[in-house]
């Protein structure tokens, strides 16, 4: 170990550098090594990540402007570790100061003495951190007998990025649109038609930016770390007679706002969800259920995430001076389930961050290099229902000794985490539409259920320290065909077991794109997680009606159109 | 000591026009009326939870901000900032108990329809405008309909509280327009390179640890429409330049510089000349108190200049005088059974008055023509003489006070509370201020004093007002010198706060010198943040107590600050 630590302390690459903020940020690498508290270590690894973020927000709401900015940012993040791989000042939370140690902001345009100063005291306030926080965990441990102790920090190879990677993305463009009276007449789309329609909300809006993030480390490191995503969300709020919200939501993802769908798309789309949504909102309230029920378009996906990939991502919880059990995150129940069965045998699962398209749909989760400079990796996470591979960052746990780039981060204040990026599903043995609902059928009356449930949109949620799944799109099967709405109904058990009763899936893999949080969480916030999913069919669900209480109607109709 | 003239000789300069203004109400002003209009009549049909009040008010803002550091941008909005927010206040009951009393005995977050905060399209669409209104005010009936119910409760079994006074003053209704006040038009990229130099000359001296400037410029505009007929329009623009430095001693304290400046437009802003000789002031403090002494807890003389005597007022008296102080449970309500006895020694006054557009040439960031409640704001003189006259209000009386004198305000979300606007200290006996250092001197000496303080600077304080706590104050000052009664040169110390009770510290003062400086800031309680000014002469006090202020403790970096490369 200690000739690793040495060799990671190797002198900068000498490919002479372009920008001037690398420069300075390489010079205060350089001088860094010379940080010594009086009786402390000296660090052992020093990463500074540049984040340059062109932003624009626009959001309409019934036809009208709410608001918009167009927000440029730069960022440095410095990140200073001191102890050893097997044990360093990582993974423990410190207290409230640790939130903002390390981050400054930086000029918009390249200056060399400036990035300069910032990096001088970001990395000075990340070490001398580093060293309380490392004494801090070696007290917790200390407490403690280690069973099988994992390290702290994982090896991971320098990579080297030419000028020219160096310079990618270029600048934010927004296309020929002029977004913000597009996102007016697609909002006006959700307006209510006659005043009896009691819509609350009808929003469109256009999240669209350029991340370009550089990172350089002590471990000899100098790359581009390119982002950028454009997205419309489009959401309605309908309240039904009874008081109950209805609320559905619905987003378009590209890599640039010109790949966005273009304005009769989301005018379609907009009033497509006002149906829907209209019709959930004069829809029957659901009554207890068990029984089979098919997961398509968006909710399939969403269970997938759910159900399996927040469960499939290799974060040890965080460590703090006063946890006995960790309260730095939750610790997979899949742990010390490597080689065993944890899903239905027809269920294989991979995640592929070099992936840019499948069926001719774009993947939009995707990467070269994750958030820690590690070349992205396919991984084989699920076969044939028997968790087979872990998504893992440079933070080791028990089943992961090394990366395999998928540490993924949110933003400048957020450590990077084991997360998905592009996500395939498949079923063995898969059955088109027709044959899927035949399926459905035969199921539900071998479950005497006369009308099986199909979902099409699910919302997760924390709630009393679980998870509250609802089902906000979902129709009963009627023994002719037709579907019949229904609302208010959520999972009545949430478990990643509840994928051990998948029967059967679709041969259409439907891609659905979310932003996704290092928790595992649906976060605007969050980084682009794209899954590519058939419809799947689970023999047995529980379904209850939603937890009250619901809000009274309102007093008064909403203002006549 | 020289004579002055009453504290009204003060309102030369006004800045507001003496004709109401001849705007016309913003378009979006129908739809919220009729959206108002529908939900009153709606809500009158409840009989056991009748809405007595509704207001809704929007506020415009348009911004445009930049800042720098070290000669470089730090943030440059590529689109202005523009926002609009809903602000709704319904009340239940009647106007001597709605839903809006404060609950006795127990503590109540509650905000029961008192004021909400929602984001508002910026075009004037009048079915997205109406529908959020309507959605508003149902919320807020929800609230406010829920609170009464525990406002009556609360009353059954609650003792006659001391002030009985209504719980909303009747007020004749106000219809008036403001002109348009669009954004100052200002050439954004010679401010752009402005604040590049002007950052820039912060850069690479080593004390300066962090350091910024920014300008933000801003055309606010507010509409109020009520169920009582008011409809006001109103406008205003601001521009506001501020400096921040800060660096850290080897013993690990935090020290900082501020430089606020508030002009009405960024062209009444000082020159960039000017600018600059304040930023390399700033910078130059803040040097000489990195490597200045740390203070002792000290009890003795003190002149409070005059920009820190204004400080020092609007905390220590300012904040008690607030109407709502004097009437609820919770209040200490220092001044309440006062009215009419001597509180300041007998040679100050103290008047609070929004109309006042200036003072001495210097623009008053408190200055404005109706309240946040549509009451058109007037002066009103504090205390007279040393006498107690009045209290600061708004539309909640207070014993013997039912009507508003125009001070209710608030930040959007917030219910309006009584607020300063241009708070103003005169002295009726004053003396050259020229005479400080002898007349400070011989005090010293007096009491026999190694030393007196001269406080130049005070960035703000807070203060403790309500029951239960203690009944103390602290004033942070930041420029604090220790003046020798031996003609040694002054000397600047840091690491103090001025330490006080009310009462006691306010009757200390012993003398006013015949300046007059204005502090112009924005101050923050529970009505959330307004603009305020105050002013006041330099004032001697014959026993001011400090104590040592907290040190974080944190290194200085340990390795020597980058240096520029060629």
């Amino acid at each position: 170990m200690t000739g690793l630590i040495l060799s990671l302390l190797a002198a900068m690459p000498v490919v002479p550098l372009d920008d001037p903020n690398l420069v300075a940020l390489e010079a205060e690498i350089a001088r860094a090594r010379h940080l010594q508290l009086p009786g402390a270590p000296p660090p052992y690894f020093i990463a500074l990540v540049q984040h340059q973020e062109d932003r624009f927000v626009a959001t309409a709401e019934l036809g009208a402007l709410l608001g918009m900015s167009r927000r440029r940012l730069r960022t440095l993040h410095c990140e200073v570790r001191v102890g050893d791989m097997r044990q360093d000042s990582s993974g423990f939370l410190g207290g409230m100061d640790l939130v903002d140690v390390g981050i400054r902001q930086l000029p918009l345009r390249a200056d060399a003495l400036a990035v300069r100063w910032d990096a001088w005291q970001g990395i000075d306030a990340a070490y001398k951190l580093s060293v309380e926080v490392l004494n801090r965990k070696r007290g917790k441990l200390a407490e403690e007998q280690q069973v099988e102790p994992v390290d702290d920090f994982s090896p991971a190879p320098a990579v080297v990025m030419s000028n020219e990677e160096l310079a990618q993305p270029g600048p934010l463009d927004l296309g020929p649109a002029n977004w913000p009276e597009r996102l007016q007449r697609v909002s006006a789309a959700l307006r209510p038609s006659t005043s009896e329609l009691a819509i609350e909300r009808g929003t469109a809006m256009l999240d669209a930016y350029v991340l370009r993030r550089t990172l350089v480390s002590t471990e000899g490191s100098r790359l581009a770390l390119p982002h950028r995503l454009a997205a419309v969300h489009l959401g309605l709020e309908v309240r039904a007679e009874d008081g109950m919200a209805v609320v559905l939501r619905r987003s378009f993802y590209a890599a640039t706002p010109a790949q966005l769908p273009d304005e009769p798309q989301l005018l379609t789309a907009a009033r497509e969800l006002r149906n829907e949504a209209l019709a959930m909102a004069g829809a029957r309230l659901m009554e207890p259920y068990d029984g089979p029920v098919l997961f398509e378009r968006e909710a399939a996906a969403q269970l997938i995430q759910l159900l399996l990939l927040r469960h499939v991502a290799a974060n040890r919880p965080l460590r703090s001076a006063f946890d006995t059990a960790g309260d730095g995150g939750e610790e997979s129940p899949f742990v010390g389930r490597l080689g065993r069965r944890v899903a239905a045998p027809i269920l294989d699962v991979i995640d592929d961050p070099g992936l840019h398209t499948i069926g001719g749909e774009p993947l939009l989760g995707g990467y070269e290099y994750d958030d820690e400079g590690v070349r992205g990796q396919r991984v084989q996470l699920i076969k044939g229902g028997v968790l087979v591979g872990w998504l893992a960052s440079r933070r080791p746990s028990r089943d992961t000794r090394l990366s395999n780039g998928h540490g993924r981060s949110s933003s400048v204040s957020r450590w990077p985490q084991a997360a998905p990026s592009n996500v395939i599903v498949r079923v063995a043995r898969p059955l088109n539409d027709l044959a899927l609902r035949r399926r459905l059928q035969e199921e539900a009356r071998a479950a005497q259920v006369r009308m099986p449930l199909i979902v099409r949109r699910i919302q997760g949620q924390k709630r009393d320290g679980g998870l509250a799944v609802r089902l906000t799109s979902a129709v009963f099967l009627e023994p002719g065909g037709q579907e019949q709405p229904v609302r208010g109904g959520e999972l009545g058990w949430v478990s990643p077991r509840l994928l051990r009763s998948l029967v059967a899936g679709g041969d259409r893999l439907r891609v659905h794109t979310m932003l996704v949080d290092e928790d595992g969480d649906a976060n605007a916030a969050g980084f682009p997680v794209s899954i590519a999913c058939p419809p799947l069919l689970l023999r047995d669900v529980e379904v209850v009606r939603e937890r009250g209480p619901f809000p009274r109607p309102r007093l008064l109709p909403p203002p006549a159109p | 000591m020289s004579p002055a003239g009453p504290p009204t000789h003060l309102r030369t300069e006004p800045c507001l026009p003496p004709v109401p203004g001849t705007g016309e109400l913003p378009p979006l002003a129908p739809a919220i009326e009729a959206e108002l209009r529908r939900f009153y009549e709606r809500t009158q049909a409840e009989a056991s939870a009748r809405v007595y009040f509704a207001s809704v008010r929007v506020l415009e803002l348009h911004r445009f901000s930049l800042t720098a550091s070290l000669g470089g941008l730090l943030e440059d909005d590529l689109i202005d900032d523009r926002q609009r927010f809903l602000d709704v206040v319904v009340r239940v009951g009647d106007h001597k108990l709605d839903s809006t009393h404060p609950m006795r005995g127990r503590a109540d977050f509650d905000p029961g329809g008192r004021g909400r905060q929602v984001p508002l399209p910026i075009t004037d669409d009048p079915l997205a405008v109406r529908t959020t209104v309507w959605r508003a005010l149902d919320d807020a009936y929800d609230e406010a309909r829920r609170r009464y119910l525990k406002v009556r409760a609360n009353a059954l079994i609650s003792a006659e509280p001391e002030d009985q006074s209504d719980d909303f003053s009747m007020e004749p209704p106000v219809v008036h327009a403001e002109p348009a006040a669009p954004l100052p038009v200002l050439d954004r990229d010679v401010w752009r390179a402005r604040l590049m130099a002007l950052s820039a000359r912060l850069r690479g001296h080593p004390v300066v640890l962090d350091s910024s400037v920014r300008l933000q410029v801003r055309a606010d505009h507010r509409l109020l429409i009520t169920t009582e007929g008011t409809r006001l329009g109103s406008a205003a623009t601001s521009a506001v330049l501020s400096a921040d430095v800060s660096g850290r001693t080897r013993d690990g304290m935090e020290l900082s510089r501020h430089l606020v400046l508030w002009a009405p437009t960024p062209a009444q802003l000082p020159s960039e000349s000017e600018l600059a000789a304040r930023i390399d002031g700033l910078r130059m403090e803040l040097e000489a108190l990195v490597a200045a002494p740390l203070a002792d807890a000290y009890s003795g003389p003190a002149l409070l200049e005059g920009r820190a005597a204004a400080v020092f007022f609007h905390e220590v008296l300012g904040h008690r005088l607030e109407g709502h102080r004097q009437r609820e449970d919770s209040e200490s309500g220092t001044f309440a059974r006062r009215v009419g006895q001597l509180i300041l020694p007998p040679f100050l006054n103290v008047m609070d008055d929004p109309t006042l557009g200036q003072l001495q040439g210097v623009a008053l960031s408190g200055c404005y023509r109706h309240d946040d409640e549509g009451v058109p704001s007037r002066p009103v003189l504090l205390v007279e003489h040393g006498v107690l006259r009045s209290f600061l209000l708004s539309r909640q009386p207070v014993r013997g006070f039912i009507r508003s004198n125009g001070h209710g305000r608030h930040d959007v979300g917030h219910l309006p509370v009584a607020r300063q606007g241009n708070l103003v200290v005169t002295a009726d006996r004053t003396f050259p201020l020229a005479r400080w250092r002898e007349l400070l001197i011989a005090e010293v000496k007096r009491q026999r004093k190694p030393y007196g303080l001269r406080i130049a600077e005070i960035s703000g304080g807070f203060t403790q007002t309500q029951r239960g706590g203690v009944e103390g104050l602290k004033v942070l000052p930041q420029l604090v010198y220790r003046v020798y009664p031996d003609g040694r040169p002054d000397e600047l110390v840091r690491g103090v706060d001025v330490i006080a009770t009310p009462l006691t510290i306010l009757s200390h003062v012993v003398a006013a010198a015949d300046d007059l400086a204005v502090f112009n800031g924005s101050c923050g309680a529970e009505s959330g943040w307004v603009p305020v000014s105050a002013s006041a002469p330099s004032l001697l006090i014959d026993q001011l107590e400090v104590a040592r202020a907290a040190v974080e403790g944190k290194r200085p970096p340990l390795l020597p600050p980058p240096k520029e490369t060629p």
